[in-house]
């Protein structure tokens, strides 16, 4: 118990001096700060920005986002499954794991027809 | 290899089929409705009906039905307790979509959509409390959390209901990560996530093969949290009188029933069969319990007494419900090696009172609904009496019994849960219990007063209209609520054998 603890305090110290001594450090060893105004502006060269980041944007965009993370994680799910799988081809445990798929396949394209009946694959509605 | 009985998984995959299958309908139908709210009751119906039909054979399959094992470990397991609260379930989904119709129409939100979702919360449900192992639980209770979210945010133009859904959502989400992370210290100090698995290493304490105490017992206080926060037990109730009051108020009913029943399913079961083996461990947790029981029936109730929207009075009657109900966890789980178990059948059988009453009492407030908002003011509510006999004598039950009056099942549900809890020896909890019910007694007669004494100020109890299948949901809540009153033992004598294949 005593050298857990040991093990222990060591990491809390650590945790808590390097980020103390890398601040410090580049506070006290780095170049001096410049004032000019032209460092101050996001880009030194180039265009200058003609309007904040902030903007508005179609919700639209995360909507796509969010259906492509769904399938894409569909997807990276069935490369494990088809390797496994094959191995296991024509034995009861690969029926078995052929069916469960088709089950999550089954459960993934409800979702899918649901959010193509409800238009969120058109563009412009 | 085990042997699976894969109905065992029935009660969840028949509510999850349905609600899939009616999922993809959802987009496809225009302004007919009804024909939808009818299938999604007949499947609520088999749903209801497919747990009995269990129930009324498990005796031949030894008590416990088990499927879908991992590496030995079953993942679902159906026993007496997990059948009788799938029923549950089924009754305050059925009983809520009964009225949902009407308030839906008359709030102008009909969304095709909170159909299925009905049934999905309902296969979430039995998923968390027909299985023994941490994970499925967790899944089961995310797939419930997460449609209750959408249901009580579906009516998007209505900003209260996006309060009530994001508060949900956001406390919720912050209650799921107390859980997570108590289930991962719950597996390091025991190495095990199914609940057979835990008790063995609970039992191990003394022998000293438990490989971390403190663990384990960070790892319960989080689920406990997680849990207390799903009940709304005091102090993490901040959420129900808000949540409850935006939402849907047929959502309303369901949740505040079903989500209750399937947290205290899940609770009864971990804390009887995962952590009540060593004397030490129990010493430890049993005071908590006890210590948020008491917080919460006092809290709640005082805090109720000032409410001026039946909704809100309801929600905040709901969490000193959750205390009673919290008080029943002590005698049902911190007894179980002396083999005292009474606490577990008052537990249940307090549920399904609860079930009856409260949903519906939040189906007539249902029916208190303008166009714009939900009309459930006190004002409104005034000389309902003159207005709508029989719905002001339906409302006149229903509080009657949440106040634990004589004949009526909540009297009954107190009296059990008190009894268990002198039995186990706590004269003290249920001093306090005695005393919070007293205290609540006060707000539920202020409505009562109002209902049946003064005279009516609006003309909205004159414009009330009561459909048909809301007149049956109110009739059966109403038989119900007075059976269980007069003659318990109907519901108790079989639910006293519900703990006996709950221990290992």
């Amino acid at each position: 118990m005593s050298q857990n603890l040991l093990a222990f305090s060591v990491l809390a110290a650590l945790a808590v001096i390097t980020p103390i001594a890398i601040l410090g450090l580049s506070y006290v060893a780095g170049p001096a700060r410049s004032r000019r105004v032209t460092d101050l502006t996001p880009y030194e060269c180039g265009v200058k920005p003609y309007h904040s980041a902030r903007g508005r944007f179609s919700v639209k965009f995360y909507l796509v986002a969010m259906l492509f993370i769904i399938f894409d994680v569909e997807a990276v799910f069935i490369y494990p499954w088809a390797r496994v799988l094959r191995e296991r081809a024509g034995t009861p445990e690969g029926w078995f794991l052929f069916w469960v798929m088709m089950i999550f396949l089954g459960v993934l394209t409800v979702g899918f027809v649901y959010e193509w009946g409800r238009g969120a694959l058109e563009w412009d509605r | 290899m085990p042997e699976f009985q894969h109905f065992a998984a029935l009660p969840t995959l028949v509510p999850a089929a349905f609600g899939l299958v009616f999922l993809v309908f959802a987009p496809f139908i225009g302004s007919d409705k009804k024909w939808m709210w009818a299938f999604t009751t007949a499947a609520m119906g088999l749903t209801i009906l497919i747990p009995a039909i269990i129930l009324s054979k498990i005796g031949l399959y030894g008590d416990v039905l088990e499927t879908a094992g991992v590496a030995g470990q079953y993942m679902v397991r159906t026993d007496r307790l997990a059948l009788w609260l799938d029923i549950l379930f089924g009754i305050a989904g059925l009983l809520a979509l009964l009225v949902t119709p009407a308030y839906l129409e008359r709030a102008n939100s009909h969304r095709p959509e909170i159909y299925p979702l009905f049934l999905i919360a309902v296969s979430g449900m039995t998923a968390m409390v027909g299985s023994d192992h941490l994970v499925m639980i967790f899944v089961g209770l995310e797939v419930l959390s997460i449609t209750l979210y959408v249901m009580c945010g579906l009516a998007r133009e209505r900003a209260v209901q996006v309060e009530a859904a994001l508060k949900y959502f956001l406390l919720g989400a912050f209650s799921t990560s107390f859980l997570v992370f108590g289930l991962a210290l719950i597996l390091g100090a025991t190495g095990r996530l199914d609940i057979p698995g835990i008790a063995g290493a609970v039992l191990g304490v003394g022998a000293g093969t438990l490989w971390n105490e403190t663990l384990l017992l960070a790892g319960l206080a989080l689920f406990l949290i997680a849990f207390a926060f799903k009940v709304g037990a005091v102090p993490f109730h901040f959420w129900v009188p808000d949540v409850y009051q935006g939402a849907p108020t047929p959502v309303t009913a369901f949740m505040a029933a079903g989500t209750k029943a399937a947290a205290f399913g899940v609770l009864l079961r971990v804390l009887y069969a995962g952590f009540s083996g060593a004397e030490t461990i129990v010493d430890r947790w049993a005071p908590v319990i006890a210590g948020l029981a008491v917080a919460t029936m006092v809290v709640g109730n005082v805090l109720a007494l000032v409410q001026t929207r039946v909704k809100r009075l309801l929600a905040y009657s709901s969490v000193a419900h959750a205390g009673y109900l919290l008080l029943a966890l002590v005698p049902a789980t911190s007894g179980a090696h002396a083999g005292e178990i009474v606490g577990g059948p008052a537990l249940l059988f307090y549920l399904f009172t609860y079930t009856f009453m409260t949903v519906g009492a939040f189906i007539v407030a249902a029916l208190f609904q303008s166009d714009r908002e939900d009309a459930d003011h006190f004002a409104q509510f005034a000389g309902l009496w003159h207005r709508r006999p029989l719905l002001a004598a339906a409302m006149g039950v229903f509080l009657l019994s949440l106040t634990g009056i004589p004949p009526l099942g909540g009297f009954t549900g107190k009296y059990v849960i008190f009894l268990s809890v002198l039995d186990a020896g706590h004269p003290v909890l249920a001093a306090i219990m005695a005393i919070a019910a007293v205290i609540g007694a006060a707000y539920y007669l202020r409505v009562l007063m109002l209902m049946f004494i003064a005279q009516p100020e609006e003309d909205l109890a004159a414009r009330l209209v009561t459909p048909g299948p809301a007149r049956l949901a109110l009739a059966v809540a109403v038989v119900a609520t007075f059976v269980l009153g007069i003659a318990p033992f109907v519901l108790y004598d079989p639910l006293l054998t519900v703990m006996r294949a709950a221990a290992f």
